[in-house]
């Protein structure tokens, strides 16, 4: 339960510093050599895509999200309280439709057989885990309206 | 298709719920889907432009640059800094307003988001100020005011995203940043008269000097040489970019690594956990920024689609034949958006409707956005949303209010730094080759 309850901390981390180490290695080898590798920039780019949308978790998590709080304060607290379940739901709807549209992304990418432009990767191997992902973020989200953001 | 447009709807619908307390990124998603639903066509898009958003290599830097400065914030490197700045110029009139001033520029170049600043640095500034005779709203509206420099001072997110935007070089937008970030902070100096509340020379209740007993010239030498590491990240930063070795991108890669190497070989402060901690931290800042830049793209895809940039510039332009008159109309208009919403949030939806008015105005895209970014950093600090304010009411348990009061000299100081970057466009041109 601990576990999944870090889940997405622990994707964000390891991704991260594998970005790191990886960014780095290229810009020693571009110093060195001259060549880039075309390869790291796709695989960076990729692994971005990723770390924004398990990012994008924790921060759900901790109420990050920015909203403009100023205006729903100057309500009577009952009227306040339904645009919050109103917005909520709002939110969770977009979220439900992006995890649909990640997963169509995927679909098409394996229907196609595209591959990336670097190394000639199936390019649904980049965006297999993005659904998850939104459906986390989703998870998060409505966690933290019913029990109030993690500090 | 109805009177209104999809895009002139969708732009309805988005203020809507922004009002309804949807938080801005989501707010942007759903009016765009809402838009191609009316449209009916791009919902097929949606999964792709989601990802190509989000997926720029330049857009890499604003992980790495969030990492860096999160890196540094742990490692105890502020506090090394603060102390040099208060041996190097804490005996000039002003004192540890002097300091606060200067450490914030220099963390500035450290550190690419405003918010972020603050709560880096500002506990340290606020408590030496209070210390020095300053009120504590006033220090809090110093730190705030400094630390929204951070958009400014390269490496800056938000000069990022308007590199991407307006694609323009965002190693020239970095350096021609340098000027203009230092002038809006000298310009912070002339407030720092207005803040005492005590007598300065009845109080000099300082914390004990951290170098007792030793010679200027010692007590100087012994803390640069504490902190020599953390000022030498801007020299690394700026200085691999100024003279073409880095891209910005890879600036920031190497920033990271650099506080990795000083925090875990050179100062030993860095643990397995905060490491850990760290990181999390800053996919989670990479992220809140980022899932606007995703959703934006979606946004901008309809605005593209529903020829609104076409419409609402040709207004723009129509407005009047004298050019300073719109650009103080579009000074005004960020001006006010940043009392409401975030940057990044401001520039995607504004700058598609100013960048053809600048290139049709033949105006300099480098002198244009450090002018953005100025008025963002005021941004920053006006309430009613000025996010700077949250912060630092945060770390000093003022009520809003206080703090924005403190901050109201340096706002004043900030807008007149803005009309002279405005004035005087060689001033973002002095650096650059």
């Amino acid at each position: 339960m601990r576990l999944l309850d870090q889940f997405e901390k622990a994707v964000c981390a390891v991704l991260l510093l594998a970005m790191t180490g990886l960014g780095f290695a290229n810009v020693v080898v571009r110093y060195g050599t001259n060549h880039s590798l075309a390869a790291t920039e796709e695989l960076l780019t990729g692994g971005f895509v990723l770390l924004t949308v398990f990012g994008a978790a924790i921060a759900a998590r901790r109420g990050q999200h920015l909203a403009v709080e100023l205006i729903t304060d100057m309500l009577p607290a009952a009227l306040r309280r339904a645009i919050i379940v109103l917005a909520t739901l709002l939110s969770a709807a977009l979220l439900a439709a992006s995890v649909w549209f990640c997963w169509q992304l995927v679909l098409n990418q394996m229907g196609t057989g595209m591959r990336s432009y670097g190394l000639g990767l199936p390019l649904w191997w980049y965006s297999a885990a993005l659904p998850l992902g939104f459906a986390l973020v989703l998870i998060r989200f409505v966690q933290a309206a019913l029990r109030g953001p993690d500090a | 298709m109805p009177e209104i447009g999809a895009g002139s709807m969708m732009v309805g619908l988005f203020f809507l719920l922004l009002v309804l307390r949807v938080p801005v990124a989501f707010a942007l998603g759903l009016s765009a889907l809402a838009a191609m639903w009316q449209l009916g066509f791009g919902l097929d898009l949606v999964g792709d432009l989601l990802t190509a958003g989000i997926g720029k290599f330049s857009l890499l830097a604003i992980p790495f640059f969030i990492l860096a400065g999160n890196l540094m914030g742990r490692l105890g490197i502020a506090d090394r800094m603060i102390r040099f700045f208060r041996v190097l110029v804490g005996g000039l009139p002003g004192g540890m307003g002097l300091v606060g001033t200067v450490v914030c520029l220099f963390w500035g170049a450290v550190s690419g988001s405003g918010p972020a600043s603050v709560a880096a640095i500002g506990p340290m500034i606020v408590r030496s100020m209070e210390e020095d005779g300053y009120s504590r709203g006033f220090a809090a509206g110093l730190v705030s005011t400094g630390a929204a420099m951070s958009i400014v001072i390269p490496p800056s997110i938000g000069l990022v995203i308007y590199g991407v935007l307006a694609e323009t070089s965002i190693a020239d937008l970095f350096i021609a940043a340098i000027l203009p970030g230092i002038l809006c902070g000298a310009l912070m100096l002339c407030a720092l008269p207005f803040g005492r509340v005590r007598n300065a020379t009845a109080t000099r209740a300082l914390s004990p000097n951290p170098y007792p007993g030793m010679s200027y010239a010692r007590a100087l030498g012994r803390s640069f040489i504490d902190s020599f590491w953390g000022l030498m990240t801007p020299v690394v930063i700026l200085g691999g970019i100024y003279s073409g070795i880095f891209t910005p991108t890879e600036a920031a890669i190497v920033a990271s690594v650099y506080a990795l190497a000083v925090g875990g070989l050179i100062y030993r402060t860095l643990t397995i956990r905060g490491l850990y901690e760290c990181l999390a931290d800053s996919a989670a800042g990479s992220s809140v920024v980022m899932l606007v830049v995703a959703y934006a793209g979606l946004f901008g895809w309809v605005v593209t689609v529903d020829d609104l940039i076409g419409r609402y510039s040709g207004a723009l332009l129509g407005l009047s034949s004298n050019q300073w008159v719109i650009l103080a109309v579009i000074m005004l208009v960020v001006l006010i958006a940043g009392m409401f919403m975030d940057a990044v949030t401001i520039m995607f939806i504004c700058l598609p409707i100013f960048l053809p008015v600048m290139r049709e105005l033949a105006w300099d895209p480098v002198w244009f956005g450090v002018l953005i970014m100025v008025n963002l950093a005021i941004g920053l600090i006006t309430p009613p949303v000025g996010i700077n304010l949250y912060v630092a009411a945060n770390i000093t348990r003022l009520p809003l209010e206080k703090v924005a009061r403190g901050a109201l000299p340096f706002l004043v100081t900030s807008v007149i730094g803005l009309i002279l970057i405005a004035a005087f466009p060689g001033l973002t041109r002095l650096m650059l080759p």
